[in-house]
């Protein structure tokens, strides 16, 4: 007599690596929709640093508008664990990375810098949010955020920005003001 | 690693999941109203998505992180003390998937591939345990483990053995030169001889390409191979700041062991 719950599982185990393996090779209207069901990202997409591996760094900035002028672009920075210790904690990657999950969402919408789609996405209105949070000088009307990459080649320092947001009101948003 | 339980790299997963805690309790206030990952915030990123998502990503306050994350931290340095084999050791490893499963769906974003493979592990256990916790149903468990890590480095060597950046060994310089992940003398070093970088791409890209046979292979070649694999996380872990890959990975190794042993 079998045992149906060893059945049962080596079953669930099966169908859970076939549909892993076709993620892998196929990214498809089906595993999008399987991985839209199933929750908690338990069907993984192995592609570590490949094909297109990181060669900049995805650096938020933001500007806010005061009386009519604009100030100078701020970054959000949380700062880069030190060399020395990151090989054990390294609690700044889990926020630069999540900034970079952002912005890399935020630019596959995005098919041309003109296109306003891109407004209606997750991505942009969570990076706005993030921008909105942070401490603001009084009388602030509006604010303006963009994605800047940034890489070293040899001993420059190359800058490129990938992405600027349209102008947002401020009236209504609460405030944080320092 | 579910089989052996009382093999201490059985237990290395478990090491990572203290570590994570010790991550996110620094980044505690990050869960607050106003940081980074704040439940408006996630209630936009979510909007969007499945039902199950958008309530786990606005459930609790940074005090209910907080406690989340120091329950999978007491609850893993159990496992570590009394191995997947004991009562007090599967209760805590339980608690683990809870608390990890709560703590991966609150956050949503800003996750790694180490993460992801420390979840799936925690749920197979689940599931092993609903099969009975047999000894049979560990080493199912072991098994679907053991496919998934080969997997994983297959895939992963295959992408960037079709990726020009790689093939042409340009991939590791550019890595190490961002600030994220990089360390300026490495990748000054890189540069300056483009042939090591070439080197170290394409020792990559094989290793990870070969990895499967590790399942097949005589003994002392499933050693090199896994050798490799903790010099590789170990590398990855000092040079890039990927701290929880060793502990993820490497962890999952007597679960390949012990499925290459059956298939002999």
């Amino acid at each position: 007599m079998p045992d149906f719950r060893l059945v049962g599982i080596a079953a669930v185990f099966v169908a859970w690596w076939a549909v892993s393996a076709l993620n892998q090779v196929h990214s498809g209207a089906l595993t999008v929709r399987l991985r839209r069901h199933i929750p908690l990202n338990l069907i993984p997409l192995w592609t570590f640093f490949a094909p297109n591996p990181a060669r900049a760094d995805s650096r938020l900035v933001w500007r806010e508008e005061r009386g009519g002028e604009w100030g100078a672009w701020r970054e959000l920075h949380v700062g880069f664990a030190p060399a020395r210790s990151r090989w054990l904690l390294n609690p700044e990657l889990i926020q630069n990375k999540a900034v970079a999950d952002l912005v890399s969402s935020l630019l596959r919408v995005r098919p041309a810098m003109r296109d306003r789609t891109a407004l209606l996405s997750s991505a942009y209105v969570s990076l706005l949010n993030l921008v909105v949070a942070q401490p603001r000088r009084t009388g602030c009307s509006s604010i303006q955020f963009a994605v800047v990459r940034t890489a070293r080649a040899s001993a420059a320092r190359r800058v490129e920005v990938a992405f600027v947001s349209e102008v947002h009101d401020l009236a209504n948003a609460p405030a944080h003001v320092r | 690693m579910f089989a052996n339980p009382e093999l201490l790299i059985s237990r290395l997963l478990f090491v990572g999941l203290v570590i994570e805690s010790l991550e996110i309790f620094q980044l505690r206030r990050a869960f607050a109203d106003d940081g980074m990952f704040s439940r408006s915030t996630l209630a936009l990123l979510t909007a969007g998505t499945r039902w199950h998502m958008r309530i786990g990503a606005t459930m609790g306050t940074s005090a209910a992180v907080t406690v989340a994350l120091v329950a999978q931290a007491v609850a893993a340095m159990v496992v570590i003390a009394a191995g997947t084999g004991a009562r007090a050791g599967i209760l805590s490893a339980v608690i683990c998937l809870i608390t990890n499963g709560y703590l991966r769906v609150r956050r949503q974003i800003g996750g790694s591939g180490a993460e992801q493979l420390t979840f799936i592990v925690l749920v197979t256990f689940g599931l092993v345990l609903i099969a009975g916790g047999s000894d049979d149903a560990r080493r199912l468990g072991d098994g679907f483990v053991a496919a998934q890590v080969v997997l994983a480095y297959f895939v992963s060597g295959v992408s960037k053995a079709a990726s020009p950046i790689w093939r042409q060994g340009e991939a590791m310089t550019g890595i190490l030169s961002t600030e994220g992940y990089g360390l300026p003398g490495i990748a000054a070093l890189l540069s300056a001889h483009p042939a090591l970088d070439k080197l170290l791409c394409w020792t990559v890209i094989g290793w990870e390409i070969a990895f499967p046979v590790v399942l097949i292979t005589p003994e002392a070649v499933m050693i090199a191979l896994l050798a490799g694999g903790v010099i590789f996380h170990v590398s990855c872990a000092v040079l890039m700041g990927l701290n929880r890959f060793p502990w993820a990975f490497c962890g999952c190794y007597a679960a390949v062991w012990s499925t290459a042993m059956l298939l002999r």
